[in-house]
């Protein structure tokens, strides 16, 4: 896969994102592996390994979605239109990363609510007490910065990807 | 309009916008979003999207799918797919065609490590190609096998399609696993069975190599036992109940980074490209998973899937003619369509109308965990039939100098085999089940 560090803030921001998201995943391994051999060795699992993976892959999957759209790593079928014109699939492309980045903006509104609703409340993980609430909020920031790494590439479409 | 017939219509309009290019999670996301719309109101939909996006990713199991891609991103860096290769030569090299056999045994081995099709291809072709072009293997036919080799990717255990299968159809991770093994097994050695007929008619095109001697073999196992070790440790780990799906993902993610920083095979650069390469994967396969979801609430809601259900129950079509129907069309489907998108289109429909049907097998779990591992197969099929097949793209960006319809004629007679597989898994549901019940003794 050929790759070039990406140009301007925007790009390099959700370039970071990627690689903070990749971190906290493989955390989650290691903390998922240490309990497996703390149950093996001890038959003491780690308290709440369960919540730990749970909360920590799910926050690290949320921050992949800007640099998926930003490589537009997205598919789509493209057997119907490939007798159109480019700049027709361009506009249709576009087009798309539009609508996404309405939707992205939408979702990023409403789980901001999502949130302060579970800080407000004072929600928690069942065995760790983790308040789960201020994760969501950086999900849904991670919604926000996918919104406008949509816009941006719907005027700007990103390079062709070459495997 | 009664709601399943909005459904139906929904569906229709969703077909049309992925045919205009767009995206197959948006469109699921736009027709779902929609549907929930008319069917339940405003506030509902504005509440569902308060909430379920973050319960949907920060889910135990779904866990599972990025920790194994981010396994495969590092098997990939680790420069894993050449020791392989090399073993596997040192024990075959010297029969017929023994370099192409000793690449789909390296395809097999990392099979059982990786769960995707399209990094097994990317790096055993990466590791094999060159090596075998060199010696003067087609190149045509050398990288259609590795194309079709990339598929035992999947239909060896671990398998990402599958665990996107078992949690939209909420069965058991561990029994998919189980039951996908003999039938991935018997896909290794049909491709190793049409190597050898290929390299018996054409003797010339297929040299062999020298014999290794024991020494070479037992230095060359050397370089290989790390990785077998870790796929010995995460298929027993998940067959024999030791770990859940996610641990097996995790515990075999930390032993590749391990194996790889000690070897010096892995230094931060190839981390850092590794997780980046797991990022794009995982933004792309949760995009569809969260449009998917909003696009199942609505069918939920309208009633469709039972509806269809039933009336294919009570319509007295044979059972196996209307599996078979399904079937041939996941195969059409597949030629114009990605695969998880594809099961993640239609398993909402027809998972409860197999389900409904009677095989004579024992109970529901045995018929969804068969059609688990028949809708493997196809998607196996549509990973390597023109006229999409991803994993010919792969490949064909890295054998240059074969133009696609070469590869696409080499990939043919391995193709049949798949058909051949198909055939057998259907006539014979216990190539599936019996390993699985085994476990559940």
């Amino acid at each position: 896969m050929v790759e070039h560090a990406p140009k301007g803030a925007l790009a390099s921001l959700a370039r970071v994102l990627a690689v903070l998201g990749g971190l906290l995943m493989l955390l989650v391994a290691l903390i998922s592996s240490y309990s497996v051999v703390q149950r093996w060795l001890t038959t003491n699992p780690v308290q709440g390994d369960f919540e730990i993976v749970s909360i920590g892959g799910g926050l690290a999957v949320f921050l992949c979605l800007p640099w998926a759209q930003q490589r537009g790593a997205n598919i789509l079928v493209d057997s119907f239109t490939s007798w159109a014109p480019a700049w027709f699939n361009r506009c249709l492309d576009g087009l798309w990363s539009l609508v996404y980045a309405g939707f992205c903006g939408v979702l990023a509104w409403r789980m901001t609510l999502g949130a302060q609703d579970t800080v407000t409340s004072n929600t928690s993980s069942m065995v760790l007490g983790i308040p789960f609430g201020w994760a969501m909020a950086l999900a849904a920031g991670c919604f926000a910065v996918t919104s406008v790494v949509a816009l941006a590439t719907a005027f700007k479409p990103a390079p062709q990807r070459q495997e | 309009m009664s709601e399943p017939i909005m459904a139906a219509f929904g569906f229709g309009c969703m077909l049309v916008l992925i045919a205009l290019r767009m995206p197959v999670g948006l469109a699921m996301m736009v027709v779902g979003a929609v549907g929930y719309y008319e069917l339940a109101g405003m506030d509902v939909l504005l509440n569902w999207a308060r909430a379920t996006p973050w319960h949907l990713f920060a889910n135990y199991t779904l866990t599972t799918i990025p920790l194994f891609i981010l396994m495969g991103a590092l098997m990939e860096r680790g420069g894993l797919a050449r020791d392989l290769f090399e073993a596997a030569n040192a024990f075959l090299g010297h029969r017929r065609g023994g370099l192409a056999q000793g690449a789909m045994v390296g395809c097999t081995v990392f099979g059982a490590v990786c769960g995707s099709s399209v990094a097994t291809t990317a790096t055993m072709g990466r590791a094999c190609l060159p090596e075998l072009t060199g010696r003067g293997y087609p190149v045509g036919t050398s990288a259609g096998m590795l194309a079709v080799g990339g598929t035992l990717g999947i239909l060896i255990p671990p398998s990402t399609i599958l665990v996107i299968y078992a949690i939209t159809t909420e069965q058991n991770i561990a029994k998919l696993f189980a039951a996908s093994m003999i039938p991935g097994c018997i896909a290794a050695a049909l491709y190793m069975l049409v190597i050898w007929l290929l390299a018996r008619r054409n003797p010339a095109q297929w040299p062999s190599m020298e014999r290794a001697s024991w020494a070479a073999r037992w230095k060359a196992l050397r370089g290989v036992w790390a990785i077998v070790a870790i796929t010995v440790i995460v298929v027993l780990g998940l067959y024999l109940g030791i770990f859940t799906p996610t641990e097996s993902a995790a515990v075999g993610c930390a032993l590749t980074l391990a194996m790889g920083v000690a070897r010096g095979d892995l230094k931060g650069g190839d981390i850092a490209q590794a997780l980046r390469a797991t990022a794009e994967t995982t933004g792309m396969i949760f995009a569809i998973l969260l449009g998917a979801e909003m696009f199942n609430g609505f069918l939920a809601l309208s009633g469709l899937p039972d509806l269809a259900a039933e009336w294919v129950a009570n319509s007295g079509l044979p059972p196996y003619g209307v599996l078979i129907a399904l079937l041939l069309f996941y195969v059409l489907l597949g030629a114009v369509m990605d695969e998880l998108a594809m099961i993640l289109l239609t398993l909402p429909v027809f998972f409860p109308v197999v389900t409904a049907l009677d095989f004579g097998l024992s109970g529901t779990e045995d018929v969804a965990i068969w059609f688990g591992v028949l809708v493997l197969t196809v998607v196996g099929i549509g990973l390597t039939a023109p006229p999409i097949g991803l994993n010919v793209f792969v490949i064909a960006s890295m054998a240059r100098g074969a133009p696609i319809s070469a590869i696409y004629k080499g990939v043919l007679p391995f193709l049949a085999t798949d058909f051949v597989r198909l055939g057998l898994c259907l006539a014979f549901p216990g190539l599936s089940l019996w390993l699985v019940h085994l476990m559940a003794q």
